[in-house]
């Protein structure tokens, strides 16, 4: 119960400091929008083509605008050392990763609810061979991302790690999330044989679950002196 | 709470050597030294905020949750967000210390003579508000013991007189705190034992009375004096 006072309590806050300062959201929206828009002019899409890039064209703005928002969303904290009165607190840590990860997760999803429907609409994309699943590798491939972001960028700000090193941590870890998504999305986008679509899901399921349980646990630890 | 041969080391440097020494319930300590001789150091490590490289603490009730519950903490840095209002701030921090008493926040927001900019963000505060804002926020939560580095720091002669008041009620309801300052006046009158720590040392110790603590002062100075050669 206390647990998930204090995600709420963390949620809350990042937000109304979000919504009061509103640099952060909309950058990330624009950002999305413009990049898939450059990407989409870069490789003049021709359809055959389109089949083998499509993917990475819808997966790539996402990836880097949420990379924004990890530098970012914690940055409250750092002005008047707000981080340290957080370390200090009595609360078990992982409820600070939880509340992070939601309200992380729920800027991405916003990202993709604006360039998702862009790559179809304005880019002149097919419409998904199936729609369902490319709804679910959307959200858990967000969500896992996020996680291992929200993971180490908050670590990093605890100890002496960079800031710079945050970004070559995480993508080599993010591999295994990558190959699946795009694996899957290109499954959902055009019709094929679907060979392996439910061990790719699987692998996707299991990275989000690992990534959102250990660093739960992790957190008090590595957090506490 | 008890230190037991706490040394510190930061970047290959050691700041804290071998500290001993005894916090009890509602005790109230001056801490005293030059700059650089680890004061705001040794605080950090009482906050849990650094873990020290050798030694130990033995916290009162055994748990260092329980203790992180029972301290609070007014640093150089305000642990404040701008863009938040300072009730807000105020009511963010009691409920991270598990609490949600909205009278208790009008009362300390009235004893540090915040209370007609409480709705007010704390982007737009002088330093001064901020310090004293930065004080109830550490209030919030009815803490037992109190960690004050350098809390009148930017302060004006009335605010000092408004947070030197609250210090001596604090101390008179039995609410222990260190206290970090250069002014050893403020340390006779709000405390009642003195430390002297040097390079990271306790060299020496005293009761803040009429008799014993001018002989400390002297070491104070002596200490200041030695630095100024070494400087020179
Ligand atoms: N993060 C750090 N990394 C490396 N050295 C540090 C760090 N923080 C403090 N030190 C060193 O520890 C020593 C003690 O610093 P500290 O801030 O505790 O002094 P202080 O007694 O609070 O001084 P002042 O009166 O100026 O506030 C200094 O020599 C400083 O260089
Ligand atoms: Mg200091």
């Amino acid at each position: 119960m206390q647990f998930i006072r204090h995600t709420l309590l963390i949620l809350t806050r990042d937000l109304r400091v979000e919504f009061r300062n509103k640099s952060l959201l909309l950058s990330m929206v624009i950002f999305a929008l413009l990049f898939q828009v450059l990407l989409q002019i870069s490789f003049d899409a021709k359809t055959e083509a389109m089949q083998e890039l499509a993917p990475g064209v819808l997966w790539l703005p996402i990836i880097l605008a949420a990379m924004l928002g990890f530098s970012k969303y914690g940055s409250v904290e750092k002005e008047n050392d707000a981080f340290a009165g957080i370390l200090i607190s009595p609360i078990d840590k992982g409820s600070l990763y939880l509340g992070k990860l939601i309200g992380n997760n729920l800027f991405v999803l916003i990202v993709i609810a604006t360039s998702a429907p862009t790559f179809f609409l304005f880019l002149k994309q097919p419409f998904p061979n199936s729609i369902g699943l490319l709804i679910v590798t959307l959200l858990l491939g967000s969500w896992g991302f996020v996680a291992i972001g929200v993971f180490f960028s908050t670590l990093a700000q605890s100890s002496s790690i960079t800031e710079l090193l945050v970004p070559i941590m995480i993508f080599p870890l993010a591999v295994p999330l990558f190959l699946a998504c795009i694996q899957l999305t290109e499954m959902a986008l055009f019709p094929s044989i679907g060979l392996g679509q439910s061990i790719w899901l699987l692998l996707l399921i299991a990275y989000n679950i690992l990534f959102t349980i250990i660093p739960l646990f992790l957190f008090d630890l590595l957090l506490e002196v | 709470m008890r230190l037991d041969q706490i040394s510190l080391s930061r970047d290959d440097k050691q700041v804290l050597h071998d500290i001993n020494m005894e916090w009890k319930r509602g005790e109230t300590i001056a801490l005293i030294g030059a700059n650089g001789a680890g004061k705001s150091s040794l605080l950090k490590v009482l906050a849990t905020l650094w873990k020290p490289s050798s030694g130990k603490l033995i916290y009162p009730d055994n748990t260092i949750k329980q203790w992180q519950k029972n301290l609070g903490v007014v640093f150089p840095d305000s642990f404040l967000y701008d863009a938040l209002t300072a009730i807000e701030n105020l009511e963010f921090y009691q409920k991270l210390y598990g609490g949600s008493d909205r009278k208790r926040l009008d009362s300390l927001l009235q004893a540090v003579r915040l209370a007609d900019v409480a709705t007010e963000k704390v982007g737009t505060f002088s330093k001064g508000m901020r310090q004293r804002l930065s004080i109830a926020r550490a209030l919030t939560h009815y803490p037992s013991y109190l960690l004050l580095d350098e809390p009148f720091d930017g302060l004006d002669v009335s605010s000092r007189d408004i947070v030197q008041n609250l210090l001596l009620q604090l101390k008179e309801q039995k609410t222990g705190y260190i206290l970090v300052s250069h002014n050893l006046d403020d340390a006779m009158h709000l405390c009642e034992r003195a430390l002297l720590i040097d390079n990271g040392e306790i060299t020496a110790e005293s009761r803040c009375t009429q008799e014993a603590f001018p002989s400390f002062v002297e070491q104070y100075h002596s200490v200041l004096k030695e630095n100024n050669h070494a400087v020179y």
